[in-house]
């Protein structure tokens, strides 16, 4: 399809977009290789300023061709083998996205080839020969999609147009929710419903409750020291703006670093909004890539507001939640940039992009560089960043554990231990940072030889000095 | 032969367990062996994140269709790589589906720190009482310690081969555990490779065993 999509974009000269939604990216099938076109490196480019420039007078023609590209990429579409139609009922089943599969699946379990006709809508705009010979097939419909009602109302509109009298059954009909994500089983009910089949009778296995496993920070994450050691400068009353990546996971217990979150770079400029309106300090946190695809502009247009805020840039030269994108700060360990598809390799000449120089140059003029590991440095920054007046920032620069691990290639630094004689089972430890290397059974504090980083925060926070590093790493055996 | 197959035509596996237990390396692993052989295989990561910690429940679907996700009691095999996670695939099984499940406990750091902070009283459910919710669905539990196993082997990583070994020891696939080691032994970092082919081994021997036992000739 994303080979399709290219072609056809050259063809059509209109963009793409590849929509796979939430089941589709954590699914995978086998993928037959076809052959990789020839390289045309470098690709001239030939100037055509009335194709390339959408001044009003271009905009006017390109509007119009704008529409024959939209009406030749439907009758391109409709050659295509994404609307494959299956079975020969007279009930009709369209379906888009992974509700397909599902409906597909539930077809072949329950044997209903012979009494549903099931048509795939694989790609927009919906060629009307398709529907219309859908449409003519059936004698009523049921709408199998994902969320907004979209091809529903598409095909209602499609038989209208075409004078057909025909019942159209779905999220309207309240078959299927308008809301998350579907199911096989869903999709099953749905379909029996529709066809008049028995309910499926799905109360006799009974499932015990089950503790729940929820995401957090990572053992060893340097998100979990500056949350911690902002949150003792900060104090509980002020407002922290988020931002996105996984440092959102310091909403809630115990972190509480997430009381406002947009979007992508939304952080600095609701913590402009709401320091304006409070009257009080806010603080920002952003992550390196977030702040690089969009903290710029937020930023500085709070110095020029002369905003009261704080903005925390978590500085840990990855985009890890992603899966370890490269950003602007990675490196390779000995000081060079990672490699970003420019057209050379970086090399010992290619500047090191540094945060501080940038934020300096949006007029930023309180800047503290910090490695939330240093704890106490970093703890002093903080509270400094709390007294100050205007905009300041506080970049914490430490690592992702997890990318770190995956660099070290296995080699792990020595774990912590928490001494028995020792340990009050004060709750500190648990309370203030959550580290899922923590454990507490029956009222005794452990630490999970197996999870446990070797940061050394939890060891910093114990007030009884309980909590002292293995003197060689235990593997669990 | 232990089968819980629930049509003849294809093989739905679920694996569950863990982030770090490596429940989608194995589903990788089984995926690529039998597209290997020619088989259609899809492959789906049914609920959580991989991170560490979380849960990780994930489908293998063999030669049956185009859907990554399976309904309310279509799996015909469930590897339980944690207890707690096993049960959680229950509404998957019926009473044909063939369970092998580790009885080692990991503990949700959560409970911890919930009653630390006093909200919920989480627990760990006793292990038995889990099997037995299994057993009211199927019969055909397999419980074992893998994670024991695992470490006899030389490392507690190593769950998700016993696993993986019980499951192709059984002679469940259409692929022998041989074929399927032949295949996966490349796939493996080097350095991990004989910890892995120990406990997949022993993983298969527990797996032939509890074939036997079923078929009456122990
Ligand atoms: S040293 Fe403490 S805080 Fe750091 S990873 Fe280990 S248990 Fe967690
Ligand atoms: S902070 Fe120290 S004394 Fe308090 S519970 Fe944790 S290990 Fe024990």
């Amino acid at each position: 399809m994303t080979r399709y999509a290219f072609e056809f974009s050259e063809q059509t000269r209109l963009p793409v977009i590849i929509r796979p939604t939430t089941r589709v990216c954590h699914s995978s099938g086998i993928v037959t290789f076809g052959p990789l076109p020839d390289k045309r490196n470098p690709i001239e480019f030939t100037k055509d300023p009335a194709r390339y420039v959408p001044i009003p007078s271009n905009a006017r023609r390109m509007r119009k061709e704008l529409t024959e590209r939209y009406a030749e990429a439907a009758r391109l579409l409709q050659e295509s083998e994404f609307f494959p139609r299956t079975g020969d009922g007279k009930k009709g089943i369209l379906a888009s996205g992974v509700s397909y599969a599902y409906a597909a699946q539930v077809i072949d379990d329950l044997g209903l080839r012979d009494r549903v006709t099931l048509q795939q809508i694989g790609a927009y705009p919906i060629p009307d020969k398709v529907l219309a010979e859908f449409l003519q097939a059936v004698e009523s419909v049921l709408v199998v999609e994902e969320l907004t009602p979209f091809v529903e109302d598409w095909v209602s509109l499609a038989a209208f147009r075409q004078r057909r009298q025909i019942p159209v059954y779905g999220k309207h009909s309240g078959h299927l929710p308008v809301e998350y994500e579907y199911s096989p089983d869903l999709v099953e009910d749905a379909m029996r419903d529709y066809l008049g089949l028995e309910k499926r009778d799905r109360s006799a296995v009974a499932v015990p409750e089950l503790p729940s496993r929820p995401p957090v920070l990572c053992p060893g994450c340097p998100h979990r020291a500056s949350f911690y050691l902002a949150r003792r400068a900060f104090g509980k009353k002020t407002i922290y703006c988020n931002d996105i990546g996984c440092y959102t996971l310091g909403y809630g217990q115990p972190l509480h670093a997430c009381d406002v979150l947009l979007c992508m770079g939304s952080s600095i400029s609701q913590a402009s909004g709401i320091a304006r309106l409070t009257g009080r300090r806010t603080v920002a946190y952003i992550g390196d890539s977030t702040f690089f695809h969009s903290g710029f502009p937020a930023l500085a247009n709070a110095v020029q507001a002369a905003d009261n805020i704080t903005v925390v840039i978590l500085d840990n030269y990855v985009a890890a939640m992603t899966g370890f994108q490269p950003s602007l700060t990675t490196h390779d360990g000995e000081g060079r940039p990672a490699a970003h598809g420019g057209s050379h390799a970086p090399d010992a000449a290619t500047p090191r992009f540094s945060i501080e120089d940038a934020v300096r140059g949006l007029g930023v003029t309180e800047v503290y560089s910090v490695d939330p590991y240093d704890e106490d440095s970093a703890l002093a920054a903080f509270r400094k960043a709390r007294k100050g007046t205007g905009v300041n920032v506080v970049v914490c620069h430490s690592p992702c554990a997890v990318n770190e691990r995956r660099r070290r290639k296995g080699q792990r630094r020595a774990t912590f231990i928490i001494d028995r004689e020792r340990c009050n089972a004060c709750t500190l430890c648990v309370r203030m940072l959550g580290c899922p290397g923590i454990l507490v059974t029956d009222g005794e504090y452990a630490i999970d030889q197996e999870l446990c980083d070797g940061c050394a925060l939890c060891a910093y926070v114990c007030k009884q000095k309980a909590i002292v590093q293995a003197t060689e790493r235990k593997e669990s055996v | 032969m232990i089968d819980g197959r629930h049509s003849q035509s294809g093989w739905r596996i679920v694996l569950s367990g863990t982030g770090g237990q490596g429940v989608l390396t194995a589903a990788r692993l089984l995926c690529d062996c039998l597209a290997e052989r020619g088989h259609n295989v899809v492959s789906g990561q049914l609920h959580g994140m991989a991170q560490r910690g979380g849960s990780v429940h994930s489908s293998v679907m063999i030669d049956s269709g185009i859907s990554p996700v399976m309904g309310t009691g279509r799996a015909d095999y469930v590897l339980g790589l944690e207890p707690v996670e096993t049960t959680r695939a229950l509404p998957l099984m019926s009473s044909r589906t063939v369970v092998y499940m580790n009885t080692a406990p990991i503990i949700p750091f959560v409970i911890g720190q919930q009653t630390v902070l006093g909200d919920g009283e989480a627990k760990y459910p006793a292990v038995d009482q889990l099997v037995a919710s299994i057993r009211a669905v199927t019969k055909q539990v397999f419980p074992l310690d893998a994670t024991r196993l695992a470490r006899e082997c030389g490392s507690g990583r190593a769950v998700n081969m016993i696993m993986l070994g019980c499951l192709l020891g059984s002679e469940a696939l259409p692929c022998t555990a041989d074929d399927f080691w032949n295949s996966a032994a490349g796939r493996i970092p080097k350095g991990l490779v004989e910890t892995n082919a120990r406990a997949f081994m022993s993983g298969a021997k527990a797996g032939r065993r509890l074939r036997f036992a079923a078929e009456g000739r122990v």
